[in-house]
């Protein structure tokens, strides 16, 4: 089983040292060997525009290319961004908080690798976390965002819908999936999937009350896990309204019911310096007839074992959900679930290890062909001290996982200390690094650059 | 247009600025990048205003894609450039380019040896252009806005919240400066009222953190829409009070020469 780990920093930002955290990636289903990787990583050179990581060779070497709509002068180029490409045509998409303002943008390109900056397809304000979803269906690119909008409180669960998103004027609608009371608003993880048949799942975290204080980093919220669907693309009206839970008659299947999670405001040595927040993630079986098949992955807090991920299925829509965890982690977060074309689920997910200054970031890659089984693979295991945090996410607030035809893409944040012990699949760096001194060098080849948190591409082929 | 204030213009806008030898036109240092016309390769003779990431570039040859004007293979330019494409090498976008003058450089490198302090300098000289009121003095007093207070009552009162609940959220606190002297605008009284961002979120983690006893020059805004949501701050903002969000808008003491010639000149 081929296992691909490369640190993704170019040859030629040697002495970077920027905390580049929350990683998503997109891999082009019509050609595998274009991928585009993403992150809190700053223009270089603190330009108008905000990089992207495009590997044109299957995620061997990554360059950066700076075409994501910003300002010059900003402090922070960009905010939360999750791409995706479409399923055919070679179309790449995306949310955005973008700068100056930290608007969500709708951005779009047809050609990653060119200099010419991403069209922006609309904007509003008051918006968080925007996660992106495509597929081409019938020559119609489908794209779905999901977000936070605060514009719709307290019901701010939304997901953004074009479905025709490649014509010259797409139109993006607003879905509000939330349909009960919240406390004031939900959570910012709102996770969309498709399956080319037709069906759109979404997940997010239904806020219903809160306690503790988010500026005194002792917030708690105590939220049900829901999952929506929409049968048609969530092309008509009335949308993500076909799965109705059985309690209340409401659309939108509770899944976990009333589970508290933290809501911090920033992350302490305890949590391995990551502010914890929940983490949600949803799967659907992309195989002909399987668009029942759904995982999802999310966590709570629990007394003994921490922020704790829970794992779980459905193979009826969404309507019916196992009764116990199929897979329980404790103390960890980033969960990310990806479903390949023979119907093997893949977990990426990162856990906090150790006590004290013995603690660590592992992050670990698990298969399993049935729920059941599952496998392990370790990516990374490295300091949770190490470096000190620059701001929050430490990490990121997710990683992400996407399949292609039988292969599993993913990407991670992580200390990036050149030591083949923190990587036990191997790795690859493009920065200039010397293994046996454990050392990151300069574009020189001789002096020596400071440890930072640098993002990891991975690819694992049956 | 007189050539100093064309340079002014061109620098305002690069971050990226070196004095360079064309080795080869029509020609890249990566194979990424498309060659055509505009392109040439410029081997970094001196840098002049670089961050940090850039400084080990003098000596090694770059991709630049032009900007307005010719160049012409052998000769040194200065070039005024932003970032494009970083890979196995280099390549930048060139806004535009002179000959490199002795003047030329001398007029761009407020500290000949060090091109970050020199690109810092420039930062803080087009943050005091548009600054509204730059001030020296010390922070006497940190608290929390009213509407702040009000807010957080209410939603640990409640359980639920009125307000959004993000992790983007600046977390506003007040710094009160007592005044030792007005560099630029006007303000009535001895104290002035500055709002800022007490989060470590990716948003905000740049914007200067104050603190009881902290003395320096402050470069003070009413309305700092390039740098971050200005709503975000505005509906809390008083008639009275500013924002500083920019890293370089609070400097040191020492600096205040050089903050006081800027505050005279025009905006870039």
């Amino acid at each position: 089983m081929p296992v691909l780990v490369v640190n993704m920093i170019p040859r030629s930002l040697s002495r970077e040292t920027n905390q580049d955290s929350e990683p998503a990636i997109t891999v082009n289903p019509a050609n595998p060997l274009e991928i585009v990787g993403t992150a809190f990583t700053p223009d270089p050179m603190g330009g108008p525009v905000a990089p992207i990581f495009v590997s044109t060779d299957g995620g061997n070497t990554w360059r950066l290319n700076s075409i994501v709509p910003s300002v010059a002068n900003t402090t922070v180029p960009t905010g939360d961004i999750c791409l995706a490409f479409a399923s055919a045509g070679g179309n790449l998409y995306g949310g955005i908080l973008g700068q100056p303002s930290f608007e969500f943008e709708t951005l779009r390109t047809p050609a990653f690798s060119n200099p010419t900056p991403m069209e922006v397809l609309g904007h509003r304000p008051d918006n968080d976390q925007p996660f992106t979803h495509a597929i081409t269906n019938a020559g119609q690119d489908h794209v779905y965002i999901g977000n936070n909008d605060f514009q719709n409180q307290p019901r701010t669960a939304t997901v953004d819908v074009s479905t025709n998103a490649n014509a010259a004027q797409p139109k993006f609608q607003s879905a509000r999936i939330e349909t009960r009371q919240t406390a004031g608003q939900d959570g910012p993880q709102i996770r969309p999937v498709a399956h080319a048949d037709g069906k759109v799942y979404a997940a997010f975290y239904g806020w219903r009350a809160q306690s503790g204080s988010f500026p005194g980093n002792t917030l708690v919220v105590t939220t049900d896990v829901v999952v929506v669907r929409d049968d048609q693309n969530a092309a008509g009206a009335n949308l993500f309204q076909n799965l109705i839970d059985p309690a209340d008659g409401l659309a939108g299947r509770i899944v976990a019911r009333g589970v508290r999670i933290p809501f911090n405001r920033n992350g302490v040595a305890a949590t391995g310096q990551q502010r914890l927040g929940g983490t949600l993630s949803i799967a659907v079986d992309p195989r002909p007839n399987q668009s029942n098949t759904v995982y999802l992955a999310w966590a709570d807090l629990q007394p003994q074992t921490g922020h704790t991920l829970h794992v779980r299925r459905s193979t009826n829509g969404g309507a019916v959900w196992s009764p116990a965890d199929l897979l329980t982690i404790a103390n960890a977060t980033n969960a990310a679930l990806a479903i390949n074309s023979e119907g093997t689920v893949g977990l990426l997910y990162q856990q906090l290890t150790g006590t004290g200054t013995n603690r660590r970031w592992v992050t670990h890659f698990r298969r399993t062909p049935d729920g059941m089984a599952w496998s392990d693979m370790i990516f990374a295991t490295t300091p949770a001290n190490i470096p000190g945090k620059l701001f929050d996410p430490y990490l990121g607030d997710y990683d992400h996982l996407v399949a292609v035809d039988k292969d599993f893409y993913g990407i991670f944040s992580a200390n990036n200390t050149p030591n083949l012990a923190n990587f036990p699949q191997g790795v690859k760096f493009q920065r200039n690094a010397d293994f046996n001194t454990q050392t990151l060098l300069a574009l020189d080849n001789t002096t020596s650059v400071p440890v930072s948190i640098d993002p990891f591409f991975f690819k694992v082929s049956d | 247009m007189a050539e100093g204030t064309r340079s002014e213009e061109l620098a305002a806008q690069a971050k990226f600025i070196f004095q360079g030898t064309v080795r080869r036109v029509r020609a890249a240092t990566m194979r990424e990048v498309p060659v055509t016309d505009n392109t040439v390769v410029v081997r970094v003779d001196r840098l002049i205003h670089a961050p940090e990431a850039l400084t080990d570039y003098a000596g090694q040859e770059i991709t630049v894609q032009l900007g307005a004007g010719e160049v012409e293979q052998g000769q040194t330019y200065v070039f005024y450039a932003n970032g494009w494409v970083f890979g196995d090498s280099l390549a930048v976008q060139s806004l535009g380019h002179e000959a490199a003058t002795a003047p030329a450089v001398a007029r761009l490198s407020s500290h000949p040896d060090d091109p970050v302090r020199s690109l810092a300098s420039h930062e803080a000289h087009i943050q005091a252009t548009q600054a509204d009121l730059i001030v020296t003095g010390h922070v006497s007093a940190i608290r929390l806005p009213a509407a702040e207070v009000t807010a957080r009552t209410t939603a640990m009162a409640s359980g639920q919240t009125t307000e959004r609940i993000s992790e983007h959220a600046p977390l506003l606190q007040e710094a009160v400066i007592d005044i030792d002297e007005v560099i630029k605008g006007s303000h009535e009284g001895k104290q002035v009222v500055v709002q800022f961002p007490t989060s470590t979120d990716v948003r905000w983690y740049q914007a200067p953190k104050f603190h009881t006893g902290q003395d320096g020059v402050f470069l003070l805004h009413k309305d700092q829409r390039d740098v971050a949501a200005h709503a975000a701050l505005a509906a809390s903002l008083g008639p009275d009070e500013y924002t500083a969000l920019h890293p370089a808008d609070v400097q040191p003491l020492e600096e205040l020469p050089r903050i006081r010639l800027s505050a005279q000149a025009r905006i870039p």
